[in-house]
This record gives C-alpha cells, sequence and structure tokens, in this order.
C-alpha cells in the first residue's frame, strides 16, 4: 500500500495555492485521478514522482519511505522507482524503437521487452525510427518505455488527451493489457469519464488541490448507487422526440445503442453529456 | 424514471439473489435483486431507499380485474393523459406521490381511460431497481 499525506503551498500570482493530498493506494490497484484543469491532479502525481517536493507530509510505499519532511528523507525521482508518462512523450529520434527501450532500462532485460512489444503490437515495428511512426505508435513506445524497468509506480498525467478516438481507445487498451499483464500500481489523469469507467479499479477525485471523493467510479453519478447490474456510462450523440417520447442516440464504448426517455429527462440533458444507464440483470434477452 | 421514497422491511436471500419488500406508502413493494445484504451495503432493515422503475414498466389496470401475479400494485387516480399517435402519456397521482406510465395509445382507448378514473399501476417485481440517495 501506498500511503500518502503531503502538503504543498505556492502563490499563483496574487493567490496563495495551498495542496493538500491525503489518501491511499492499494498495491497493483489502477486508478483514475479525475478533476477539472487547475485543480492540482498534475501536481500530485509530481509530487509522488519527486519531481516536485512537498513543504511538509510524508510517501510511504510499502515499508519504504520515499518523502518524511519530519526525518529528512527525500528520494530523488531516480530512487523512487516510478515510470511516468506525459502527453507530450519525447522519444529520441536518431535511436529506433528497441533502442529507445533498452536505454530506458539499467537492467538489461530482452525478454520483458519483446514482451511489452507484443502486448503494445509493435514488435515488427521495433526496428523503426520514431519519426516513421504514428502518432498512437510513439505515444504506446512512451508507454512501455515508461515500464520498461518494471516500476513500482506507473503514472500517466494525461497521456492520451492529444490522440484521437481510435487511438485513445488503443492506448487504453495497450494500457489495460500492461496492467493486467504485470499489476504495476498505476494512477492516470483523465477528464473522460468512459475512459475511467473502462480502465480503473478506483477513482480520487481531486478539487481545489484536495482529494475531495474516492471510491469506485461509480462515485461520479449522483445515482450511483442504483442496484441495476446492467449499467454503462454512455455519452449523448443525438436526442430526438419520437411520438410523446424521446429517443436518445448513444455511445456505450464502441457501440450505438438508443434509450427511450421523457420529456423531463431530456430537459435536464444535452448532446455530448455522459450519463450512467441502467437497468436490471433481470431484462436484456441472450442471443446466440 | 419513477422514483418514490420507502423504507426496506424485509429481506429473503437465497444464492446471491434477493427479494426485497418496501413500505411505500400504504404497500408493501417487492423487488428482486442479484444482490444480498453482504455484497451490498444498504440493504438493511429499516433504510430509507428510493425504489426506481421506467415509465414504459407500468402496467394500468382497471379496478374490478381478478386476480394477478404482479407483486406490486398502487391505487392511483389518474391526473392527466397525453396521446401521441402511437403512445399515450398516462400521469397517476397515489397519494402525494406523482407516477407515469407510458401506454400503447389502443391500450388507452380500450380501457377508455379518463382524468380522474380510479386505477391500478402495477409495476413487476424485476422491474424494479433500488437507489441509495444521500
Amino acid at each position: 500500500m501506498i500511503e500518502i499525506d503531503i502538503q504543498k503551498s505556492f502563490k499563483n500570482k496574487n493567490e496563495q495555492i495551498n495542496f493538500h493530498f491525503k489518501t491511499t493506494i492499494e498495491n497493483n490497484s489502477i486508478n483514475a485521478i479525475f478533476g477539472q484543469s487547475g485543480s492540482g491532479k498534475t501536481t500530485f502525481l509530481r509530487l509522488l514522482s519527486g519531481l516536485e517536493t512537498p513543504d511538509i507530509g510524508y510517501i510511504k510505499v510499502n515499508d519504504k519511505i520515499w518523502f518524511d519532511s519530519k526525518k529528512k528523507i527525500n528520494l530523488v525521482p531516480q530512487k523512487r522507482d516510478v515510470g511516468f508518462v506525459f502527453q507530450d512523450y519525447a522519444l529520441f529520434p536518431n535511436m529506433s524503437v528497441i533502442k529507445n527501450l533498452r536505454f530506458a532500462q539499467q537492467e538489461k532485460n530482452e525478454n520483458f521487452l519483446q514482451e511489452l512489444l507484443e502486448i503494445v503490437d509493435l514488435k515488427e515495428l521495433q526496428n523503426k525510427f520514431p519519426n516513421a511512426l504514428s502518432g498512437g505508435e510513439k505515444q504506446r513506445v512512451a508507454l512501455i518505455r515508461a515500464v520498461a524497468r518494471r516500476p513500482k509506480l506507473f503514472l500517466l498525467d494525461e497521456a492520451f488527451s492529444a490522440l484521437d478516438y481510435s487511438m485513445r481507445q488503443q492506448l487504453q487498451d495497450s494500457i489495460d493489457k500492461i496492467h493486467k499483464s504485470f499489476k504495476m500500481t498505476t494512477l492516470f489523469i483523465s477528464h473522460d469519464i468512459s475512459e475511467v469507467y473502462r480502465l480503473s479499479s478506483h477513482i480520487k477525485i481531486v478539487k481545489n488541490g484536495k482529494i475531495v471523493k474516492e471510491g469506485t467510479p461509480d462515485i461520479l453519478f449522483d445515482n450511483s448507487k442504483i442496484s441495476g447490474k446492467f449499467k454503462f456510462s454512455a455519452k449523448i450523440l443525438k436526442i430526438k422526440k419520437a411520438d410523446i417520447v424521446y429517443i436518445i442516440t448513444l455511445l456505450i464504448g464502441n457501440n450505438l445503442t438508443k434509450v427511450v426517455a421523457t420529456k423531463e429527462e431530456v430537459n435536464k440533458l444535452n448532446t455530448g453529456d455522459t450519463i450512467l444507464v441502467a437497468t436490471k440483470a433481470f431484462n436484456p434477452i441472450i442471443i446466440i | 424514471m419513477n422514483k418514490i421514497k420507502g423504507v426496506i422491511k424485509k429481506i429473503t436471500s437465497h444464492q446471491g439473489i434477493s427479494l426485497v419488500n418496501i413500505q411505500i406508502l400504504d404497500t408493501l413493494f417487492g423487488t428482486v435483486l442479484l444482490d444480498t445484504p453482504k455484497s451490498c451495503n444498504y440493504l438493511k432493515i429499516g433504510k430509507s431507499i428510493t425504489v426506481a422503475f421506467k415509465e414504459t414498466e407500468v402496467v394500468i389496470a382497471l379496478l374490478n380485474m381478478g386476480g394477478i401475479s404482479m407483486t406490486n400494485q398502487l391505487k392511483c387516480k389518474i391526473k392527466s393523459i397525453q396521446n401521441g399517435k402511437i403512445l399515450s402519456k398516462i400521469e397517476l397521482t397515489c397519494k402525494e406521490t406523482i407516477l407515469t406510465s407510458f401506454i400503447t395509445l389502443n391500450s388507452s382507448k380500450r380501457l377508455n381511460l379518463k382524468v380522474n378514473d380510479n386505477v391500478m399501476a402495477l409495476i413487476k417485481a424485476n422491474e424494479i431497481s433500488l437507489i441509495e440517495e444521500d
């Protein structure tokens, strides 16, 4: 388990900002950090990785202390065993994919690199240079480069946000597969509810430099504690009146689907909103 | 979505399925869930809970009908009727609670439903979800 209780204050223009992150992270879990821009999500990851130093507090990873202001312990980023992926990945342009990966490994383990290349479907491209790759492929290289050292903690700071929908999906698949294969404790920042739902088992909602709510991704919705077992987060693509009801066209994962709604429900909704749709496990018929 | 507040009165569980009885107005509602008090922390006797069900799952019956298997029956008065070409939206009041039902226009006409008629609203036990609201 990772135990965190850290504080950091700084001045932004004339405003005094106080961040206080107090939480625990279970080993091998995959956690979404959710919140608006400016809420402190990136700072949280930077404080964890050692790129920034808290004013006071502690970070304890299992029995190892990474940071403790009282004991004056502050491990440098290289000693913290963290893999970090940023939105703007920087691969070495003069090295092939495989050389980029080897460069990131301290203890050489070629088998592990080949396994990673296989997982993200890049085995064929390992001898290519970065400028011969698409944006999504480059980002997948950056992803496995960050885990090439088998870090204890894997951090992703909006690693997907510059990509289009299908590339994001591929990258999400890759993260999911990497997590299932190697069980690294993972934290990723996301604004996208469907992404949070798809990938994470836990979510931490950050607001004004604090973790204000945490739990399963269901806490994102007010009516989260609905008993229905057949429930999905869905994006509204279209709302159309039909007879005296409304038909909402939804995107659930990759699938288009429709749900009937009342006027009162539709009044509260807009195209682009994410909603939770739920029904009971008794209702869907099964077609083979 | 129709929502009514109630209180859990009884829970009968067997192999992961539970029948939960909820006191709603003066009626005891039943819902079948794939949860048990062990898997779901709000399944507790005495707990306030909201029952939720879709408008299209509310069946309307005249009062003089014979026996019926449906667990959940509420005596209501028709508040308004709005007819489309295919569907009919029936607003019902049950004490202070308002329910909505969508039935086909044909059925609405066949039963000759009119505002202020007393009717039964019927909801099958497996159409009811529970929501824990803060």
